[in-house]
């Protein structure tokens, strides 16, 4: 009979193969388990069919609860009835050496293919027979079945004995391998890329469109933040299965050779390895980020003062505290290029004060979005009535998209820069650039 | 991590190697079980669980012949090299003294002869 490989046909089988139940008691247990299985599945299945009109009238909530109450029983009473009898029938009776020997191959036979030839079985059950002759000579006795046992577990577990007559021992051949694990990585970094910037451009967009007719105040809840990590691990997973997918087809492919077609003209260029900022960059970024810093000191109100809106808003309660951050954070950035200019030697330092000034940037930025609320404040009295209600829903909306989007930016911003300096010594354009030195 | 390392380069060194001494010591019929003995006994363990789809593997390329005969009361399925798989031994044979004696130059020191052995390390 050819083994079928539904959840309670594998169950049975490996409940054989292990010995659990003897082989005179086990047709009994198998039919005994199919028929409560069935019976726990009809029970359930007339009471759910009888739930509907019993319970017309009551809420849809109660209805799914009983129904979700009833399978969880029908789970326990199946779990607890396998339980049951393994447990008695693994003591009813001990193995014998030539029934292990069958439940060995007949658990082989089960995970070979079924176009496989039957002679597989044959002269792998010719092998352990010598083995087992061979060993009963040097003995003078016959085999226990610890000793059996010991010869078929010295073979393998069945499904690895089986696989290794498999035609393929692999998803993608190493042939495809590197055009594989190029095409994902850069397939993942665009889906990310993607993802985040629709996940956050499109409610920002939706948001402005609803406050225009009604108001809908933005949510900054935790749930929300799961949700996006969630859908963004779902689509990143979408993007590796797919393009797993699409290499497997083609690893199944006859003839196709990825690896032929290219030519030394169309390769691009070893990029140069990266250098610093030259020395004039430094010395605009320390006069521009002093005119900001002082800008930032003298005027309390920066920059909600500036344009248009400024007669309409003044800083809220959290600005105080912005300030401060900000005008350290100025200061340091001054201090860097004041470094870079004074002291171009001091690699390290260079490199540990950038590394901390995008941590404190982002850190800020993250204050900034946990308190984008009391940023700022709407003076109503200056507004016109029949702004009144939706400008600051839109000053609300604006203010948290834009730090967000501005937080997401940084984050990238930092790790592409911050990247580099841990793994420098080791890149590869750093490396084939020595190579063409050489 | 070492000892890690050396076993897969073993691995990797014996790999050819097993099919070489498996062509080999079918030049004489043999089932199976003996075959893994033999080679055993001459140094060449092999697993069972890699034996045999390599011998299944050698004759679907037409390098191995097999039929199912009885011995001592059993079943038992016999091997051995095929015409064809004759010639590819040879030339296998040729290109391992081949490999086997560049490597000794290599590990001696010596110079290669011009025109020695031409094909030798093209494809390794």
């Amino acid at each position: 009979m050819k083994p079928t490989n539904s959840l309670l046909a594998r169950y049975l089988r490996f409940v054989e193969s292990r010995n659990w139940v003897a082989a005179e008691a086990f047709p009994v247990f198998s039919r005994s388990l199919r028929a409560v299985l069935w019976t726990l599945l009809a029970v359930f299945a007339i009471t759910y069919t009888l739930a509907g009109p019993i319970a017309r009238g009551q809420a849809l909530g109660a209805i799914l609860l009983g129904t979700l109450w009833w399978t969880f029983w029908c789970c326990v009473w199946a779990v607890g009835f396998v339980a049951l009898c393994t447990l008695i029938f693994r003591l009813a009776r001990p193995a014998t050496p030539g029934k292990l020997t069958g439940k060995y191959l007949g658990a082989v036979g089960s995970y070979l293919p079924p176009d496989q030839p039957e002679d597989i079985l044959a002269e792998l059950a010719a092998d352990i027979r010598s083995e087992m002759e061979d060993r009963e000579a040097e003995l003078g006795r016959p085999l226990t079945a610890e000793e059996v046992e010991t010869i078929l577990k010295r073979h393998g577990h069945p499904m690895l004995v089986a696989g290794r007559y498999l035609p393929r021992q692999h998803l993608i051949g190493p042939a495809i391998f590197p055009f594989y694990w190029f095409t994902l990585k850069t397939a993942l970094w665009i889906a990310a890329l993607v993802y985040v910037v629709i996940a956050v451009s499109v409610p920002f967009i939706v948001s402005l469109v609803q406050i225009a007719g009604q108001a809908a105040p933005h949510d900054v809840s935790v749930a929300g933040a799961w949700s996006f990590l969630l859908i963004g691990a779902v689509v990143l997973l979408a993007v590796f299965g797919a393009v797993t997918a699409v290499f497997a087809v083609l690893e199944l492919v006859p003839g196709l050779s990825l690896a032929s077609r290219w030519s030394v003209e169309n390769l691009s260029a070893v990029p140069r390895p990266p250098r610093g900022k030259p020395r004039w960059e430094w010395t605009v970024s320390l006069i521009a980020t002093g005119l900001f810093a002082a800008c930032w000191l003298v005027m309390p109100d920066f920059p909600w003062n500036l344009g248009p809106a400024g007669r309409y808003l003044t800083p809220g309660a959290a600005w105080p505290t912005v300030r401060i951050a900000m005008l350290l954070l100025l200061l340091a950035t001054m201090l860097e290029a004041a470094i870079h200019l004074a002291r171009p030697r001091w690699t390290r330092a260079c490199t540990a004060i950038h590394v901390a000034l995008r941590v404190a940037g982002l850190a800020l930025l993250g204050f900034l979005f946990h308190a984008s609320d009391s940023l700022v404040v709407v003076n109503l009295a200056r507004v016109p009535a029949s702004e009144a209600h939706r400008l600051p829903q839109i000053i609300g909306q604006c203010t948290y998209y834009g730090l967000l989007m501005a937080m997401l930016i940084a984050g990238m911003t930092a790790l592409v820069e911050c990247l580099p300096y841990l793994r420098r010594r080791l890149s590869p354009p750093r490396v084939a650039a020595r190579l063409i030195a050489l | 991590m070492n000892a890690e390392l050396f076993e897969n380069l073993r691995l990797e060194l014996r790999r050819g190697c097993l099919i070489l001494a498996v062509l080999a010591e079918l030049r004489t019929e043999r089932y199976g079980y003996v075959l893994r003995k033999g080679l055993a006994d001459r140094g060449m363990a092999i697993d069972e669980n890699t034996l045999y789809p390599l011998l299944r593997r050698l004759e679907t390329q037409g390098l191995l012949v097999s039929e199912w005969r009885e011995e001592e009361k059993r079943n038992k399925r016999f091997y051995r090299l095929s015409p064809e798989g004759e010639v590819i031994l040879s030339q296998l044979l040729e290109e391992w003294t081949g490999i086997n004696s560049s490597l000794n130059r290599i590990l001696e020191g010596e110079s290669l002869p011009q025109s020695s052995h031409a094909g030798t390390g093209e494809k390794s």
